[in-house]
């Protein structure tokens, strides 16, 4: 089958799958799925017609018309997939925009978390006011749930934009197990753009957990050889988080960046009328 | 003799797909083959129509479905099988006693019984 043989099969699927309103990830299958289709269709026809031309238009008839397709495809879609295409946000929007939808979620479901484990804990004995007033002012609960984790998801926001920047134009390798995952993080990190990314973002996430532990230490440890050792024995535990945020960045970062590679292949496909 | 196409079809389809599938798992175009090879000919479906009916049937927990691992030669896109589940299985049998009761209790109605 020659180049433009493939490219008028993915416009015959994407006649039928682009005006369906569904998450990137159920197009893209449908997409696949129809492709396989059509492109065993094409080789029947091909074998009987030996012309690809009459080979492409019994295949597109044999397909059906479009609309009709395109209206059975959105039945087909599951209400539960309206909350991946949130999740998912638009293919064209930008990175930072996925970016800080995942970290007002990401806040909304740690404090929705907080409300949960405070009712748990007050379910078998009720708290009273001076209990929960103790519990809040015992351990920096609000700073931690209201500033340190938004601020730690925004620097991670922040480095799955540049992570995925330095990886337009690379093709990942798929990762279909927790190998192939590894795999395909050690193909990422052989290109320098995002070897530079996930070095500088980890380096500056170290750097704001450090600050925000000193902060969060500042009122009731006075500067002393006591509390440096505490700020210096907390670094390996630190570095940890942060090399784990990386990698946390590149796997949130890795599927996005293949549907906009997707996205960009199938929406460029001209749809309006038969080219062939 | 007028083949039997996509309209004729409604509210059939999906246990059709159901019937091919018995034989083993198959991925789309193979279903069609068996439905066309089962109708002997007189069965007209358009094909893109197939797929919904598929994830339909998916959604309901009705066939499983698993992506091919190799592309087998074939550019382009992988294929996925599909195969009965045990609640597909007994979906199936409960359409098939539906379709008889319905050509039992139409047939006569129609001045052809069964």
């Amino acid at each position: 089958m020659i180049e433009s043989s493939l490219t008028q099969l993915k416009i015959i699927v994407e006649r039928a799958v682009r005006p369906v309103r569904a998450s990137s990830s159920l197009k893209r299958k449908m997409r696949e799925e129809l492709l396989a289709h059509v492109t065993g269709v094409f080789e029947e026809e091909a074998a009987k017609f030996s012309n690809e031309r009459a080979a492409l238009e019994h295949t597109a008839q044999r397909f059906g018309n479009p609309l009709e397709v395109t209206g059975q495809l959105q039945e087909s879609v599951p209400s539960i997939d309206a909350i991946w295409r949130f999740f998912e946000g638009h293919p064209e929007e930008s990175m930072l925009c996925s970016a800080w939808r995942f970290v007002w979620v990401e806040t909304l479901v740690c404090l929705v978390a907080l409300g949960l484990c405070l009712f748990l804990a007050g379910w078998k004995t009720p708290w009273s006011l001076k209990e929960l007033i103790t519990v809040f002012s015992a351990f920096p609960l609000i700073p931690l749930w209201l500033i340190q984790i938004p601020l730690a998801l925004s620097a991670i926001a922040l480095l799955m934009c540049w992570i995925e920047n330095s990886l337009r134009g690379t093709q990942l390798l798929p990762a279909s197990n927790l190998n192939g995952l590894f795999k395909s993080f050690a193909s990422a990190w052989a290109v320098p753009a995002v070897r530079r990314a996930m070095i500088g973002g980890g380096v500056g996430l170290l750097m704001m957990f450090m600050v925000s532990f000193v902060i969060a230490q500042w009122p009731t440890h006075p500067w002393g050889r006591e509390h440096w050792i505490a700020i210096f024995s907390m670094m390996p535990m630190m570095s940890g988080v942060a090399v784990f945020s990386v990698f946390f960045a590149w796997l949130l970062v890795r599927p996005v960046s293949d549907r906009r590679r997707h996205h960009a292949e199938w929406s460029s496909l001209p749809i309006e009328k038969a080219s062939w | 003799m007028e083949a039997i196409n996509g309209d004729k079809l409604r509210g059939h389809l999906e246990t059709m797909v159901l019937s091919t599938l018995e034989s083993g798992q198959a991925h789309g175009l193979e279903i069609l083959h068996r439905l066309e090879d089962a109708g002997c000919g007189q069965l007209r479906l358009k094909e893109g129509s197939l797929y919904p009916a598929l994830y339909r049937l998916e959604a309901a927990g009705l066939v499983k479905a698993v992506w091919e691992k190799e592309q087998h030669g074939r550019r382009g896109a992988r294929r996925r099988y599909y195969s009965l589940t045990p609640r597909g299985k007994r979906r199936l049998n409960a359409g098939r006693v539906e379709w008889q009761q319905f050509v039992r209790v139409l047939g006569p109605i129609m001045g052809a019984p069964v």
